[in-house]
């Protein structure tokens, strides 16, 4: 008599036997990829790498925690830690950039030509070239995030974001206000809006031509992390039950419309989110979730 | 696009065509908190709150 076979859920999958599993006694922070290689940053202060076929590789970066990590266009990484110091990692080593004794370096950021800038409790210091700026923020800041082109750097904290614009004469600010503490933010692939996640269960965001609002809510959860994905884009978010993704195409973006849902059937909500080109080859080798 | 899921699972679905979408991690039961993709070869790391990692490539099997 036939019988129907169901796939058992709990089975590991092909890409878990065909892979390795390892467990660290650290909490890992934050990740990025160059050619055939990952680096995470680790809360025991190591940057682990780890390359295809071979054994990983764990680099002591920091005394502390590392609280953020970020790639360089140049293949380096820039690192902040609870041991005040700001580092960059890369090829020859461990370089220190910057030292804050007894503070925190909370947030890293990078962008196009070179600029790069870390965050201490509410200020901002920023590399441009030769130029170094200190740039005050009206509270702790929540998360930094530089432009395609490296021009303008958006410093997330509360009450909003303020976006600092490189001129002649140094960088200047502009504020985005809506109440609240922002935690994280990133400009739109073309640099049309500026994205913040808050601390409640919601996105906020401005389209930057005229500062227009838009609010994203009803998230049964916190967003904690985020992807732009596809060649619409869309804006992929965690905080629900499955992968929640805005459209940022047309002059609107997602104003006056639905997200799309996609990845559902992973038990539980979404935590982590990551959008990728050049997955559809592993489309065919990857079983059915249900 | 890859989700990870505070169960630990990881999903695997496409975004510009309807699919169903697929498994590529089971649930552990430590919220996956960190996910990437090799943009050259393809090779998965996930990585949850409890320390874990899996470090596989996509197209195994």
């Amino acid at each position: 008599m036939p019988v129907l076979e169901r796939p058992d859920p709990l089975a590991p999958t092909r890409i878990e036997k065909g892979g390795r599993k390892y467990d660290f006694d650290a909490v890992p922070v934050a990740v990025a990829t160059v050619g055939d290689t990952a680096f995470t940053a680790w809360g025991d202060g190591h940057v682990r790498v780890f390359r295809p076929g071979a054994e990983h590789e764990a680099l002591p970066v920091h005394k502390g925690a590392i609280l953020s990590m970020v790639a360089e266009s140049s293949g380096t990484f820039l690192t902040g830690g609870d041991d005040g110091r700001f580092c960059r990692v890369g090829p020859e080593g461990v370089t220190e950039i910057a030292s804050h004794p007894r503070k925190w370096v909370d947030h890293v950021a990078a962008g196009a030509g070179g600029v790069f800038a870390c965050s201490v409790g509410r200020e901002v210091f920023l590399w441009d070239g030769a130029r170094q700026e200190r740039l005050a923020a009206p509270s702790t800041v929540g998360g930094l995030a530089f432009d395609r082109k490296g021009g303008r750097l958006a410093v997330a904290h509360y009450g909003g974001v303020t976006i600092w614009a490189r001129e002649k004469r140094g960088w200047k600010p502009t504020a985005l206000k809506w109440a609240g503490s922002h935690t994280a933010v990133s400009f739109s692939p073309d640099d049309r809006f500026v994205m913040s996640r808050m601390q409640e269960n919601a996105l906020h965001g401005w389209r930057l031509r005229d500062k227009a609002d838009l609010r994203m809510s009803g998230y049964p959860t916190k967003v904690k992390g985020w992807a732009w994905a596809g060649k619409l884009p869309w804006l992929a978010t965690t905080g629900a039950d499955e992968a929640i993704l805005w459209p940022f195409d047309g002059a609107q973006g997602p104003m006056g419309r639905g997200p799309m849902q996609v990845a559902w059937g992973g038990r539980g909500y979404v935590t982590a989110i990551c959008a990728c080109r050049g997955m559809r080859r592993c489309w065919r080798a990857i079983p059915r979730a249900r | 696009m890859l989700a990870g899921y505070s169960s630990g699972a990881v999903i695997f679905s496409e975004i510009d065509q309807i699919a169903e979408p697929r498994a590529v991690k089971r649930p552990s039961g430590a919220p996956v908190t960190l996910l990437a993709v090799t943009p050259l070869t393809g090779w998965l790391l996930a990585a949850d709150e409890q320390g874990g990692v899996l470090w596989a490539p996509l197209g195994a099997g």
